[in-house]
């Protein structure tokens, strides 16, 4: 089983749309897959119509790996199963705060889940506190979606210095272009420096596209309505080339 | 872990959607997910093979995928192998890409082709369970199937329509509500069907159409009847094999049908003292008449069923003259059956066969010497006076016999194994499988050494003086090859045969089969 994290200290940058496509592709090439919606806001689950829990159970999300099976969600894709949101998730840098072992716990609940499932996917909320220090270590690939803007470039930046700082393994990062814009000079001249700068960059990228905007009307990933798009294809070789690096 | 309760319901009537919807209530909305036709074929040789070790081989194809088949081989309800992807339905175990599905086949079929023993017509609508938002919670299944016979004639299809309530992780409560509403249309639990009960609901019965290894046999009976009954059973057995040589299904059918006269015939003369000389005497020639017209037709089968091993024996240069040779014989065999297939269907022939049922049929009139003597007597002498036949024989054999009398010997050793074969239901079956185990040894010796050499007289028969050089030249190459392979086999003989004639061996025959005084 591995870990897969979609990560970005910044918000609208693409994760929960790289989350929602990714773990789509992933599950269609054969893996078991479990989507993982942290952040309270609910939008992978949104997008896959899963209504979140009834009752508040983020205080016990840490505690043991049961209680996450039971809240697992089939979704209406072969293979694919979803936690949705809720928003108690809202106070998970405070519920880690007051936990021992506060890094590893995440990792702990997750290896609970290894005889059911060959990937985890996570849609992580923008932030950089104790949940995302739990994410870290629970990743085995931290995929952040960068949009090429001299901002991102800089945020990047600054979570490479974390990892570097904090001990965490560089090599865990994978990074893709993300909401990209062909047209635009500045995207392309971007693209190009912070390549040279980080080899690691993935070649897939995903352009800027009303389809994927247009999850939000279909409620579905970009396959199911727009199959045969540039957008659809985009998803599709950025998991081949995730999937490859697993 | 995600153990969810699934319900398969066998329902009296197809319902339709509206249907559905209606007993499901407002809640939640059913939206049609697609509609699939299989048809799924039960396969088997014409003899059995793989009901016979336990076993299904099903083939099922999608109507809409109709070059993605799949096979799957299935022991007690479980798959052992399978094979996805077949652009056809197999028919020769080689027609399976190699793995072990193939293996499994070459294993069960040898070169028997796969026929359709039945076939299931199913026509699977999935329709999805969804609330407001439109997220799917459970989908249901509606399947009908339509069971039908490929064998026998007047079998009408057998029909039944099940539900299937398949519920989603995390929406068991609904699935169970689900259920609930819909509990009015089961008929009861429904179950997969097996294969015992679809040949049943079929009304075949491989039992029935097998002759029972080992023929059942009174100890007690008449020799005479008791060969006749035999006899009879033997001819029956024959005659099932015609209309797949008539249709050429494939090599084997010829192959039984020969195996089985020729069984008939041997026996008749084993044990001719139990028929009146005359009598015997015309049912042998007639039976005789019957495998002749079959010679021809066999001998290319059997040549042209060496096609990969004579290819593995020669050189590159030589091929292309092989090649040559088995298009030829190809062409002439195609001849040869259409010539047996007007044979076999003759008034002639046909009434040949009444001929010889109805005079089998008769009654026992015990005139001749062996006729009225329990048939357990006969057996046990008859088996020993052979076995000490082929000791003797084969003690005068040296490594300078004339082969003559090895092939003499060969046929001694047949001999044998039809009476230990006919008489198996007299005795103990451990002791019958251990003595043919250890004739079958010594036989397969003397069998490489006689298909040898026939095998060189029949490729130097092919050779005139119009013969093709390339041609002449493969067959002058495999000639001399499988001269080599005779002497290997001929330089084993004396061994196999001391182990035969051991007297380990012998006194184990003797204590089986020597006349017992309180037998009579
Ligand atoms: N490739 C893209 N092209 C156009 N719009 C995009 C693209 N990716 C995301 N969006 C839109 O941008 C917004 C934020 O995207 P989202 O995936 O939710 O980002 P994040 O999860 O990083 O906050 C959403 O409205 C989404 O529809
Ligand atoms: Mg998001």
């Amino acid at each position: 089983m591995k870990v897969l994290a979609i990560y970005s200290m910044k918000g609208g940058v693409g994760k929960t749309a790289a989350s929602v496509n990714l773990a789509y592709w992933a599950a269609a090439s054969g893996l078991k897959t479990l989507l993982i919606d942290l952040d309270p806001q609910g939008a992978s689950s949104f997008y896959f119509r899963v209504k979140p829990a009834k009752k508040d159970w983020g205080q016990r999300f840490f505690k043991t790996y049961e209680n996450l099976l039971k809240q697992i969600r089939a979704s209406d894709y072969e293979n694919l199963d979803i936690i949705p949101a809720h928003l108690s998730f809202r106070n998970f840098d405070v519920v880690l705060h007051n936990l021992q072992k506060r890094n590893k716990r995440l990792k702990k609940v997750l290896q609970g889940m290894r005889k059911e499932y060959d990937l985890i996917v996570l849609d992580c909320p923008p932030s950089l506190g104790n949940l995302s220090e739990a994410v870290f270590t629970a990743a085995d690939h931290l995929l952040v979606p960068v949009i090429p803007t001299t901002l991102s470039e800089r945020t990047f930046n600054q979570l490479l210095a974390f990892f570097a700082r904090e001990g965490y393994s560089q090599e865990k990062i994978l990074a893709f272009f993300s909401m990209v814009q062909s047209q635009k000079n500045m995207h392309k001249g971007i693209q190009d420096t912070m390549r040279q700068a980080w080899p690691d960059f993935l070649t897939s990228s995903i352009p800027f596209s009303v389809d994927v905007e247009n999850m939000g009307e279909y409620r579905a990933p970009v396959d199911q309505f727009a199959h045969n798009k540039p957008a659809n294809a985009a998803y599709q070789s950025l998991w081949q080339e995730v999937h490859r690096r697993l | 872990m995600n153990n969810v309760k699934e319900y398969c319901w066998l329902i009296s009537q197809q319902p339709g959607k509206k249907r559905l919807q209606t007993l499901i209530g407002p809640a939640l909305r059913l939206t049609e997910e697609g509609r699939w036709e299989t048809s799924i074929h039960l396969l088997d040789d014409f003899d059995w093979h793989i009901y016979r070790s336990g076993q299904s081989l099903i083939h099922s194809v999608a109507d809409d995928a109709p070059d993605q088949g799949r096979c799957v081989l299935i022991k007690s309800d479980k798959p052992v192998c399978e094979q996805d992807n077949l652009s056809i339905q197999p028919v020769f175990w080689h027609d399976v890409p190699s793995g072990k599905l193939q293996q499994s086949l070459k294993k069960l079929l040898g070169y028997s082709g796969l026929i359709r023993v039945l076939q299931i017509d199913e026509q699977r609508t999935v329709l999805a369970c969804r609330d407001e938002e439109q997220k799917i919670l459970l989908r249901l299944e509606v399947i009908k199937q339509t069971v039908s016979s490929h064998l026998g004639t007047d079998t009408t299809p057998y029909d039944r329509v099940l539900l299937r309530i398949l519920p989603l992780r995390g929406y068991h409560k609904e699935a169970t509500q689900v259920a609930e509403s819909l509990r009015r249309l089961r008929h009861k639990e429904a179950e997969s069907l097996n294969t015992g009960e679809l040949l049943a609901l079929c009304k075949i019965d491989p039992e029935a159409e097998l002759l029972p290894n080992p023929l059942p046999l009174d100890p007690q009976e008449h020799t005479e009847s008791a060969l006749r009954a035999a006899t009879r059973l033997l001819l029956k057995q024959a005659r099932r094999y015609e209309a797949g040589i008539i249709a050429d299904t494939d090599t084997e059918y010829l192959h039984q049908y020969r195996v089985n006269v020729r069984r008939a015939r041997s026996l008749l003369s084993l044990l001719k003292q139990a028929l009146p000389d005359q009598e015997g005497r015309e049912l042998r020639q007639r039976l005789a008449n019957m495998v002749r017209p079959t010679n021809a037709l066999r001998d290319m089968d059997v040549f042209l069923l060496q096609r990969s091993f004579y290819g593995g024996l020669l050189p590159q240069p030589f091929q292309s003259g092989l090649e040559m040779l088995f298009r030829e014989t190809e062409q002439q065999r195609q001849q040869v059956q259409q010539e047996l297939a007007v044979y076999l269907v003759s008034e002639d022939y046909q009434h040949d066969c009444l001929w010889l049922d109805a005079q089998l049929k008769k009654p026992a009139d015990f005139a001749a010497p062996l006729a009225p003597v329990p048939l357990h007597q006969v057996a046990s002498s008859k088996i020993f006076k052979t076995y000490k036949r082929i000791c003797k024989l084969g003690s005068a054999i040296t490594e300078t016999t004339p082969d003559e009398q090895v092939h003499d010997l060969r046929l001694d050793c047949k001999k044998l194994r039809y009476l230990l074969d006919f008489f198996a239901a007299l005795y103990p079956q451990e002791q019958i499988s251990r003595h043919t185990k250890a004739l079958k040894v010594l036989q397969t010796i003397l069998g490489d050494f006689n298909d040898y050499a026939v095998q060189q007289e029949s490729l130097l028969g092919q050779v005139t003086a119009q013969t093709p050089p390339d041609q002449a030249a493969a067959i002058h190459g495999l000639v001399a090859l499988l001269y080599q392979k005779q002497l290997v086999a001929r330089s084993q003989v004396m061994q196999a045969l001391e182990t035969f004639a051991s007297d380990a061996l012998r006194a184990d025959f003797k204590a089986a089969y020597s006349p017992r005084k309180d037998r009579k």
